[in-house]
């Protein structure tokens, strides 16, 4: 079955002074329909650049220097900007930002504002289509008449989502949808996710930095660490038993309600723009042999049906 | 991300702007140029320039010389020295006599006719003898007494005799004849339609003879001076007084006018608007109803008025230009501070006990700095052009020679309406001239400056 | 019900008892703090925003206490009202110093000055609470010299000894605070905490704008600290996780007041609130069989935006539980067991 979204070889760099800062490098990932995929990373890990990039999204002086991304067995990125516009972007494939909900302009109504939307890409924009989006997301009716500063930080999340469904888009990427959001609204926000891939068949790529947070919605996951992925896998395998240091040293640095204790990882990401024939994170890995400075690790399968790029496998 | 903001990454930067290299460029020449002349023109020749006798030998109102390469026939001054002064004595009598000769081809005449003999004492006589090139000969003059004078053609006694040639020619007796009338009778050909501007070319000559009763001692700077009708680079105004010089002479003075103003209202504007946004409450509400009154009025008329209660010197005026313009300045500057002031470092200073004027001097001051720099660069151009305007309504310190002033009397004598181009269109372009630079340079920095203008 | 305060100390702190002489002794008292917002415009109705609405805290010297609530439950405006930086609209904030008690909310001029070196914060995000355009030297220079060490000796000794107490090489003082990453830039802030050596430290999320990674290095050096030199840490978070890893007790606030406080694995293992209960329901932990599964939790809609408190427990109209007492009057903090104390009808 061809996976909904399949990229493969995606390379994204950003011109700079001191050249080419290689923000994601021969990424490779899929994603079937149905699915919640995770996509887990720290700040420079490149998750974030990637999402924007399956969305087309990288403006100057970032750029696709490379790869393909197939959504639904065809390479949207060798698509005229138009096509993909009218065609892909918002009613094929959606995206809820980190702070979607400064994503709306305070001067009209939330209803308007999902109208608009809606009505830009030929669809019924009356206000029964806005009642029911509204509804899919645990929303009152009442909100699409309020103004955005009116509203809290999880409604104004969820009315986003609304906006973000208002095209019934098959894949739904969510890129830290509930960072800025208090813990009671991110659960309600998490379930509402959960609903809507199990009622609507909306498929989901969930980025975080927040392992518990992914390890409770997804079905498989990624690791990056400095453009690239070191770690992907089923959800129980991989959480069960992480191959990676760097994911290992991630989870132990995750705080939840288990934990007793949580150690940080020492040292630091290396110059994304200075790359050298190495594994990115042997300064900071604690089973760092010789090689592991010498020569990159390619992703190779481990148990639990995983794949890891780490010498140690 | 911030990066280290200093002199010389600034000037690394400006320097990879077009613009900015241009505008610097000139600055310097500019500059460069500025200090020649202040250092090659002396004050006396602002003084001069106030006197109109010091501008005696050239020709009024008469365009640059390089006219005449665009088909304008303007030919200019010639000088031709009387050397070779042969004496001869007899019986108590020395006569003087030297002789010269020139070949005109212009189909103008000169614009005038100038003879200045030099010498110590008195001669009895001088008589002027004029060759035309078809031979016939002119007795112009014989006067007495003579000593060290310039004999021109509003010289009496050369119109007399002037007037009979005339006659002789065409038959019309005139009562009084113009300069024009004089040099045409001198240069055209000769006969019935002698002044009908048909200029003769040719070689012309002149004799001049002085008759005196004791020796005299001629000095060489005797000469003919065949006043032509086009002078210098820029050319003459009313008075006979170069343009040229009087654009190079403003430019030390409307350049230490821009900078200076620009700096006083920067510095002022800037601290002004710097303390009224880190302050905030009544103080702020305060300073910023002053801005705002200042900023509402208009500039000139009070300029103006303010230029009547003081003495008029080149830092008073600077100051009064800079007090009536810093408050655009005190604006920027308020909300650049308001924008820091709103970060978590200020409010951690004062969790730490360290006192708002630290706090304004560390984190502030130097923030403001690069706004204040870019600002200073722009201001020059609007300091000189109001300096100028000054002096165009006649308000200028005494002695100084502006660019705004020599419009005004190219206003006074109806230069544009007479034709006299250049007496309006040189000071009128260096003073655009004059501020390119700094609005090049400005805005070069203030694009690299603006990205940084914010709190972090 | 008597005891509606505690006694600091009473409860067991974490780690090695009876350490360092007269632990357990309280260094911050909180009583009955308001702090209101008045808004009054010209034409406008006055609106009051009441972010603390009567507080009762006590700090023992050595202990980390969690102060744990969402955005709008006063937490922050708690924080800031004990270091100073705001005042109380009624009610005391008194340090001891040196066996003398100090009201922090009545300072002023002079006297505020002098209690900087005994009571301190660390800020949330450490890209805009050091300035980033001067070094890292001067950074902690300027407090010291703020506060009367003038000696560049003594300056340079002192830096040299908090850089180390947080774990950061001495050549960094000479870069640039627009250099350093995001965790070391805290590290900074808490160093500059820690120059004079404060009794009571607030310290306002001080990893929630950090990655994963850095996190736990930070959270080990207020560990360490606290146990160490007893500095007293008002530990300010959302995240009852992390309050978890580092507090000996945690307090849970919502809507200016507090609802429950206690031991703090106490307060996690067995809640008496049913906002507590609702906000550990919600904390997710790693567990991969949760995917399938909605995670619920007891509790009805969300904080609505208005500043209007309800009327009676202020938690009434989320509360599964709700009955006509809670509408009508506010529960009292009410100890239901030994150094555990929770405002609720319930019990």
């Amino acid at each position: 079955m061809t996976p909904l979204l399949e990229v493969r070889g995606l390379k994204i760099y950003f011109a700079s002074p001191r050249g080419d800062v290689k923000a994601a490098e021969d990424v490779d990932f899929h994603l079937d329909k149905g699915e919640i995929v995770g996509l887990a990373g720290e700040s420079g890990s490149g998750k974030t650049t990637l999402a924007l990039g399956i969305m087309r999204l990288i403006y100057r002086p970032g750029r696709i220097a490379g790869g393909e991304v197939r959504f639904e067995g065809t390479d949207i990125l060798a698509l005229p900007e138009k096509d993909y516009r009218e065609k892909y972007r918002w009613s094929k494939m959606a995206m809820v930002f980190q702070g979607s909900m400064n994503g709306f302009t305070p001067v009209f109504t939330v209803g308007a504002q999902i109208q608009e939307v809606l009505r830009m890409h030929g669809r019924e924009d009356n206000d029964v289509a806005v009642r029911k989006l509204l509804e899919m997301v645990d929303l009152d009716q009442s909100i699409a008449s309020r103004y955005p500063h009116e509203l809290s930080g999880g409604q104004k999340q969820r009315a986003f989502i609304a906006m973000a469904l208002a095209l019934n888009p098959e894949l739904l990427v969510a890129d830290e949808p509930t960072t800025a959001l208090d813990v009671i609204t991110q659960a309600n926000i998490m379930n509402l996710l959960k609903r809507l891939r199990k009622e609507m068949g909306v498929s989901i790529l969930l980025i975080t930095h927040d392992l518990a947070l992914l390890s409770e919605a997804v079905d498989r996951l990624y690791i990056m660490y400095a453009g690239r992925m070191v770690e992907e896998g089923p959800s129980e395998s991989l959480f069960g038993k992480p191959k990676h240091p760097y994911t290992q040293g991630l989870l132990a640095s995750t705080p939840t309600l288990q934990t007793k204790q949580i150690r940080g990882i020492p040292g630091f990401m290396p110059d994304l723009a200075n790359q050298l024939e190495m594994c990115s994170f042997s300064s900071r890995c604690p089973f760092v042999k010789d090689i592991c400075r010498t020569e990159r690790p390619g992703l190779r399968k481990a148990d639990g049906g995983e794949q890891v790029a780490c010498w140690l496998y | 991300m911030a990066s280290k903001s200093s002199g010389r990454s600034y000037l690394r930067e400006l320097m990879k702007s077009r613009s900015g290299v241009i505008g610097l460029g000139l600055l310097i020449i500019l500059l460069a140029i500025s200090a020649y002349v202040v250092v090659a023109l002396p004050q006396s020749e602002a003084y001069k320039w106030e006197n109109p006798a010091a501008w005696q030998g050239n020709p009024v109102s008469a365009p640059p010389f390089w006219v005449n390469y665009f088909g304008v026939d303007a030919p200019s001054t010639v000088d031709l020295p009387l050397t070779g002064w042969t004496t001869s004595v007899s019986g108590g009598i020395y006569t003087y006599t030297a002789a010269s000769s020139f070949v005109w081809s212009h189909a103008v005449t000169p614009s005038d006719f100038e003879v200045v003999p030099v010498f110590n004492g008195t001669a009895y006589e001088i008589s002027i003898a004029w060759t035309k090139p078809d031979g016939t000969t002119i007795d112009i003059i014989k006067s007495s007494p003579v000593s060290t004078a310039n004999y021109d053609l509003t010289t009496p006694s050369i119109q007399q005799s002037i007037i009979p040639y005339i006659q002789s020619q065409t038959g019309v007796y005139m009562n009084s004849v113009t300069s024009r009338q004089q040099l045409e009778a001198l240069f055209d050909k000769g006969g019935p339609h002698l002044l009908n501007n048909s200029v003769e070319q040719g070689t012309y000559g002149i004799t001049v003879q002085l008759i005196a009763g004791a020796p005299q001692a001629i000095s060489s700077a005797s000469k003919v001076s065949l006043v032509g009708d086009s002078y210098g680079y820029m050319g003459t105004d009313t008075v006979g007084r170069p343009i040229d010089l009087g654009v190079l002479a403003g430019l030390p003075w409307a350049l230490e006018i821009g900078i200076i103003s620009s700096l006083g209202a920067v510095m002022a504007g800037v601290l002004w608007g710097g303390l009224a946004g880190f302050f905030g409450g009544w103080r702020d509400r305060l300073m910023q109803w002053g801005t705002l009154v200042i900023l509402a009025l208009p500039a000139l008329p009070f300029l103006i008025a303010l230029s009547y209660s003081i003495s008029l010197t080149l830092l008073t005026e600077a100051l009064i230009i800079a007090a009536l313009s810093w408050p655009f300045y005190a604006i920027i500057a308020r909300s650049v501070t308001l924008s820091i002031r709103s970060q978590t470092y200020i409010e951690a200073d004062r969790a730490m006990g360290i006192s708002s004027a630290r706090s304004f001097l560390t984190h502030i001051l130097p923030r403001l700095t690069p706004v204040t720099i870019a600002y200073t660069a722009l201001g020059v151009s609007g300091g000189i052009i109001l300096g100028q305007t000054l002096a165009f309504l006649g308000i200028q310190p005494g002695n100084v020679i502006t660019w705004g002033g020599i419009l005004n009397d190219a206003l006074t004598f109806d230069a544009s309406v007479h034709g006299w181009w250049w007496w309006v269109l040189f000071p009128g372009i260096m003073i655009v001239v004059a501020s390119v630079p700094f609005v090049l340079v400005g805005f070069a920095l203030d694009r690299i400056v603006a990205p940084r203008v914010s709190a972090k | 019900m008597e005891g509606n305060r505690l006694p600091a100390g009473s409860t067991e702190p974490r780690g090695p008892a009876g350490e360092g002489g007269a632990r357990g002794q309280t260094v911050l008292r909180i009583e009955a703090l308001q702090v209101y917002f008045v808004k009054k415009r010209l034409l406008e109705k006055m609106t009051v925003v009441k972010a603390v609405d009567g507080v009762d805290l006590d700090l023992a010297k050595g202990e980390i206490l969690g102060l744990v609530g969402e955005s709008g439950s006063g937490k922050t405006t708690l924080g800031r009202a004990v270091i100073g930086l705001v005042r109380p609209t009624s009610g005391t904030v008194t340090i001891m110093v040196d066996g003398e008690e100090k009201d922090v909310g009545a300072a002023k001029g002079k006297e505020w000055k002098t209690l900087r070196t005994h009571l301190q914060i660390v800020f949330q995000d450490p890209f805009s609470s050091i300035d980033p355009n001067m070094r890292v030297y001067d950074a902690l220079r300027l407090p010291l010299q703020a506060n009367g060490v003038k000696s560049s000796g003594e300056i340079s000794a002192k830096v040299s000894d908090v850089m180390k107490r947080v774990g950061l090489p001495e050549e960094v003082v000479n870069n640039y605070v627009f250099q350093l990453s995001g965790g070391q830039r805290q590290r900074v802030g808490i160093a500059r905490v820690l120059l004079f050596n404060p009794s009571v430290v607030v310290a306002d999320e001080p990893v929630s704008m950090l990655d994963a990674s850095l996190k736990g290095d930070i959270l080990n050096i207020i560990e360490r600290e606290s146990r160490e030199r007893g500095v007293a840490f008002l530990f300010v978070t959302h995240d009852m996780a992390v309050a978890k890893v580092v507090a000996d007790r945690i307090a849970v606030m919502y809507l200016g007041k507090v609802v429950e406080l206690g031991p703090a694995d106490e307060v996690i293992s067995f809640p008496f609130h049913p906002y507590t209960k609702a906000m550990l329901q919600a904390s997710p932990t790693i567990d991969p069989s949760m995917k399938d599964k909605i995670r619920s939790v007891n509790i009805v809609g969300e904080l609505a935006q208005s500043t209007a408190h309800p009327s009676g427990c202020k938690f009434n109209p989320r509360c599964p539980y709700v009955m006509d007492l809670c509408r009508q009057k506010e529960p009292p903090l009410a100890e239901l067991k030994p150094g555990h104390v929770a405002a609720c009808w319930l019990h």
